[in-house]
């Protein structure tokens, strides 16, 4: 017999980041597993079935719904990179979910730039009109800012590239 | 304030801008957070910034100095916790808010006379959300542990308790839905959650309990 299903719908952040559903649903088991053991998670059958426009939809077993969200929220890198999963809704049916997935990307649509801070061109993505995350690439790694548009419009900037008084 | 993050760390000690964190924080439900680092009490986007301070040295004579410096009322003042005797000095030392980093300490170095004394002297406690969800395996069990001991005294003796995402990214800031759920990883109800998310705008106000004295 088939068990009730329960589906989780999350946010990814940054919302420009593409991640791979079969990599996503790797660090959720592992923070599945790691939080409430292998029988537990065995009983929840956890399984990401949706990836895109910055949103996740996991699936569970009924009953399990608040194990899987508490699971997401301790999942803090996938694949090596640096993610939130901010877990929005729960529904007993995909097609709910995915109903709200449609109306979010209106407010989160992102924009890709380049920004030039004293002479130096960095990658940026602004977002829900104010946040700008900007990649800082470095020698050794890429290093990712968090910034707002009214920080960037600051003309004072320090040796950096990180204007003054953030 | 309904719920404040007790404690957050912006640019240039995390990758997030201190208006990003309060914008990020709004979002979240937050109403008010504590930037470590800060350099006055301001409102940002409707979030009301305090300032924070940390005092992690272990030595007491250090942290007195410090409080002496910093303590001019405005800062919420938190000392990371060490062994059995700086903890008891600094619970009946002034001007200090919040003991943290219990977790890090051995089991013994906060008991039930020292929960006494938090309640009595209105210090609180942080319950700090990073080890649970960046660590894992024993490490994080230790740390589950201990908050479990301490909510078991807190509803014992009732001393006060803040709820830190201890964050130094927007990416480590959870919302107080996502707080209530990892707090009942320890056996947090959802109430003394949201109460504890609450402390820090009771400890402001000064507004204490009445105590009836015999």
């Amino acid at each position: 017999m088939r068990d009730k299903r329960r589906y989780v719908l999350a946010k990814i952040e940054p919302p420009w980041e593409e991640v791979d559903p079969k990599e996503l649903y790797h660090a959720i088991h592992e923070a599945f597993t790691s939080l409430f053991g292998d029988t537990r998670a065995s009983e929840a059958m956890v399984a990401v079935v949706d990836c895109r426009d910055g949103h996740a939809i996991a699936r569970c077993t009924r009953g399990c719904e608040t194990l899987l969200q508490i699971a997401m929220l301790t999942v803090h890198t996938v694949d090596g990179r640096r993610v939130a999963l901010r877990t929005r809704a729960t529904s007993g049916t995909m097609l709910a979910l995915k109903r709200r997935i449609i109306d979010y990307p209106r407010s989160c649509t992102v924009q890709a730039r380049t920004l030039e801070i004293d002479g130096d061109f960095y990658d940026a993505h602004q977002y829900q009109g104010q946040k700008v995350d900007v990649i800082a690439k470095g020698f050794k790694k890429q290093e990712l800012l968090f910034l707002t548009e009214k920080e960037l419009e600051m003309k004072n900037h320090a040796a950096t590239g990180i204007p003054d008084g953030i | 304030m309904i719920a404040t993050d007790a404690a957050v760390h912006p640019y240039p000690s995390g990758d997030s801008s201190l208006r990003r964190m309060a914008i990020a924080a709004r979002e979240l439900g937050f109403d008010s957070m504590v930037a470590v680092g800060a350099a006055a009490e301001e409102e940002i986007d409707g979030v009301r910034v305090l300032r924070g301070v940390v005092l992690s040295s272990g030595n007491l004579r250090e942290v007195m100095g410090q409080i002496r410096k910093t303590g001019d009322g405005s800062a919420i003042i938190m000392v990371n916790a060490g062994d059995y005797s700086f903890n008891r000095a600094i619970l009946q030392m002034r001007g200090v808010h919040i003991i943290r980093h219990i977790e890090r300490t051995h089991k013994k170095s906060f008991d039930h006379i020292m929960a006494r004394m938090a309640a009595d002297r209105a210090v609180a406690i942080d319950i700090d959300l990073n080890p649970i969800i960046h660590s894992r395996g024993p490490p994080r069990q230790k740390v589950l542990q201990r908050y479990r001991d301490i909510m078991r005294l807190h509803s014992r003796y009732g001393f006060f308790v803040t709820i830190s995402s201890n964050a130094y990214s927007v990416l480590g800031q959870r919302s107080v839905r996502d707080v209530v759920l990892l707090c009942s990883l320890f056996g947090m109800e959802e109430e003394n959650a949201r109460e504890a998310l609450a402390t820090l705008g009771k400890m402001r106000s000064g507004r204490r309990a009445v105590e009836v004295v015999p």
